[in-house]
């Protein structure tokens, strides 16, 4: 029944050829896993693991890039019309990770293939996690298909409050913060100095309500059916260094690329030293930037990272140094400072991450230490003094939320108080996602890679 | 499991109560803003250029009878038409002139070509009660958009703008900006751009659907005041001038033809008058002043 839930979730974005991309990215890394466990020898296993891994991979480019080819190429799947940029190939880069992840689990006998097709392909399919992720591992996830369904109160009970509670994130904090950052970044060489910065640090907190807000609502679906799924963000914002801020953003998907990508080209050039951990970190998080589109501002995002992860590798020994000579190591002012420069280095790729353009990301580069220019409120006011009050109280109270689950143990408190106190938090939390979300056209930022 | 789906069914009727309730609330405001339930005598139509260039409570108070104003940001010639046949459906006897904003835009299909959003449609959803408007937006909408909004009225008002004259209605009758056009910075932005409006034309359907919205309204023996909204001079270069001619024919033939209708178009005197607007296409608060004072002397003597 899930799968076919699952089947019918992606066919409402009546896009027929993507089931068909789903079920032969399906058949494909099934047969090839079965082949793979089938095989004694390692270089016959290693031959499937790569046809496998290359069939997935061919799949993936073929359906990211065809648009380039031109507008009429969609006709061949008997398309009428090229669908829109962000339905041509939404979920495919998701699964197709998650199956060469399978594959190759298989092939380092980490986990034995799955027999069931039916499983399997709904470890694939599996609706929530179906858009966006997360990556999940075969590990992780297929030991849970198996087990029957049993009516758990409090996993229902928490999954819906998960999933209002990302919802709330995205409909009245993300999609507001997006009429603010579109007003400039959709018209860059009207603004300069100020409002391109302070849109920039909208556009993080943006891309994060939103990635966070749908992977909250689909932990919390996955949880009423008693599915764990991988939490995919930790305070991302709060990380001390970019090798950690990639342990606690996209954490599924930071994970598949250094155990598929990095791990395996460090091997591979552990010769150079720390010339060979650099490289492998530049061109990790290069494939990084080609995997989330085909653009030159992805591909010079995901550089910048490769580069501020490849330079660390080279300055830690340093940063320990000078830390300690000046006695700052452990220090909570150690700690701001480092949290604030991972959060602006992090900021200026977002840059060429949101920018329409990889010229309109060099014009916003080349104009924040412009100065002030008279546009800050009018881009705070983009949609209204009663929106940005609404935006402001939002912020506050998801904040000390947060910070109240972090450092008490108000998940306790809360499901001891009585009915009424609960029924009137989820009631308020509801009915102000309701009222006070904002109508723009909201598709999640991540249903684009 | 039942005891939960019991809950859960209660929980969601609570929901849908207080739903029901929040968008009544912002209802409310929203009739106050148009003025739809005072018993207008005048009906004004338009776009966001008829928002900022008449003042409703102004022009109240200078004609001496209820007016109401149905000016939505980017309507067109056919929402335009929408909103009329939902206003005279909902208040049939009251309405004696008709104020209709004409611009360069009008026959282009859309109210300008860059900028201007093509989901304007949705700031009809508060009235889908009304079967034409529901019909209108039906027309327009993708199901989920439309189906969200039927069963989930709170939803009905999440554009922003509509939001916020929901709110806001309720305790002030908000003003616009007062603020004033900043002329040398947008001529270095033209130059520099080399901007045109290459790409407007004079599209049949949008004047067949001129044509029945006067077909229309005069039909209940109601006269109609074709307003022109000028823009700032330098943005109206950017138009050719055959059209513009064009545009302006079009209106004067209609209103030639008809001594029921009335053409005001010397407010073309203000588009030199940089200081009366906020932005190349919008009066602010003082070019409102000026621009109704005008139409009050106009429609007392139309009246």
């Amino acid at each position: 029944m899930l799968l076919v839930a699952s089947y019918g979730f992606y066919s409402a974005l009546k896009a027929p050829y993507l089931l068909a991309v789903l079920l032969l990215v399906t058949c494909l890394s099934y047969m090839f896993g079965l082949r793979i466990a089938a095989h004694q020898d390692e270089v016959a296993r290693k031959r499937w693991l790569l046809g496998g891994s290359f069939a997935c991979i061919a799949v993936l480019v073929l359906l990211k890039y065809l648009p380039v080819l031109g507008p009429d190429t969609f006709s061949i799947f008997g398309l009428n019309r090229t669908p829109s940029q962000t339905i041509i190939s939404i979920g495919a880069s998701y699964y197709t990770f998650q199956a060469i992840s399978y594959l190759v689990d298989i092939y380092l006998e980490i986990e034995e293939p799955e027999k069931h097709f039916g499983r399997y392909a709904l470890y694939l399919a599996f609706f929530p996690k179906l858009l966006q992720g997360p990556i999940e591992r075969a590990g992780d996830l297929l030991s849970q298909l198996k087990q029957p369904y049993q009516f758990d109160h409090d996993k229902m009970r928490s999954g819906m409050i998960l999933f209002s509670w990302g919802l709330f994130k995205k409909v009245v904090i993300a999609d507001r913060l997006s009429l603010m950052v579109n007003a400039v970044y959709n018209d860059v060489h009207s603004f300069t100095g100020i409002s391109l910065i302070l849109a920039t640090y909208l556009y993080a907190m943006q891309i994060y309500f939103d990635f966070s807000g749908y992977t909250d609502m689909a932990l919390g679906t996955a949880r009423m059916f008693n599915i764990t799924l991988t939490q995919n963000f930790n305070s991302p914002y709060a990380a001390t260094s970019i090798a950690e801020f990639w342990r606690r953003w996209h954490i599924t998907f930071s994970r598949w690329i250094l155990d598929y990508i990095f791990k395996p080209l460090q091997m591979r050039w552990r010769e150079w030293k720390t010339w060979g951990t650099a490289s492998a970190l530049v061109v990790t998080f290069l494939v990084s930037g080609l995997w989330h589109g085909a653009s030159w501002g992805f591909i010079a995002w995901g550089l910048l990272h490769g580069v501020y992860l490849a330079v660390s590798v080279f300055y830690k020994p340093l940063q320990k140094k000078i830390h300690k000579n000046l006695r700052l190591e452990k220090t909570k002012y150690l700690k701001i400072w480092q949290t604030a420069v991972t959060f602006n280095l992090v900021c200026f790729a977002w840059i060429f991450f949101r920018a329409n353009s990889f010229s309109d990301a060099l014009y916003v580069v080349s104009h924040l230490g412009f100065g002030l220019d008279n546009q800050v409120m009018p881009v705070l006011l983009t949609s209204g003094k009663i929106s940005l009050s609404i935006l402001i109280m939002s912020l506050l109270m998801l904040s000390l939320v947060s910070i109240a689950i972090k450092l008490t143990n108000i998940k306790e408190t809360f499901y001891a108080k009585p009915l009424w106190f609960r029924w009137g938090a989820y009631y308020g939390l509801v009915v102000l996602s309701l009222v006070c979300n904002i109508g723009v056209d909201s598709l999640f930022v991540y249903f684009k890679f | 499991m039942a005891k939960f789906t019991l809950k859960l069914c209660i929980f969601c009727l609570v929901v849908f109560a207080t739903d029901y309730t929040v968008a009544s609330f912002f209802n409310d405001g929203l009739v106050r803003h148009h003025g739809f339930n005072n018993g207008a005598k005048v009906l004004c139509v338009g776009h966001s250029r008829s928002d900022h260039g008449i003042d409703r409570k102004r022009l109240e108070q200078g004609l001496n009878v209820p007016v109401a104003k149905y000016a939505l940001a980017g309507m067109d010639v056919f929402d335009r038409f929408a909103m009329i046949q939902h206003y005279f459906s909902e208040h049939p006897q009251q309405v004696k002139m008709v104020v209709y904003d004409i611009d360069f835009f009008t026959f282009n299909g859309r109210t300008v070509t860059r900028g201007e959003n093509d989901k304007q449609y949705r700031q009809l959803y508060p009235f889908m009660d009304n079967a034409g408007i529901d019909d209108y937006i039906h027309s327009k909408s993708t199901w989920p958009e439309y189906t969200a909004r039927k069963y989930l009225r709170s939803l009905r008002y999440n554009d922003p703008k509509v939001f916020a004259r929901a709110v806001i209605n309720h305790f002030k009758t908000p003003g616009i900006p007062s603020s004033k056009f900043d002329f040398t910075k947008y001529k270095k932005e033209i130059e520099a751009n080399a901007t045109r409006y290459d790409d407007l034309i004079i599209d049949d359907d949008a004047v067949a659907c001129f044509k029945k919205t006067i077909e229309f309204v005069r039909s209940k023996n109601i006269k109609i005041a074709f307003v022109f909204l000028p823009i700032v001079d330098l943005e109206r270069d950017l138009i050719d001038i055959k059209y513009r001619n064009k545009v302006m024919e079009i209106v004067r033939k209609y209103a030639g033809n008809d001594r029921g209708i009335v053409f005001i178009e010397n407010n073309n005197k203000y588009e030199q008058s940089h200081e009366l607007f906020y932005d190349p296409l919008h009066f602010n608060r003082y070019g409102q002043i000026l621009a109704t004072d005008d139409l009050i002397g106009v429609l007392k003597l139309a009246m």
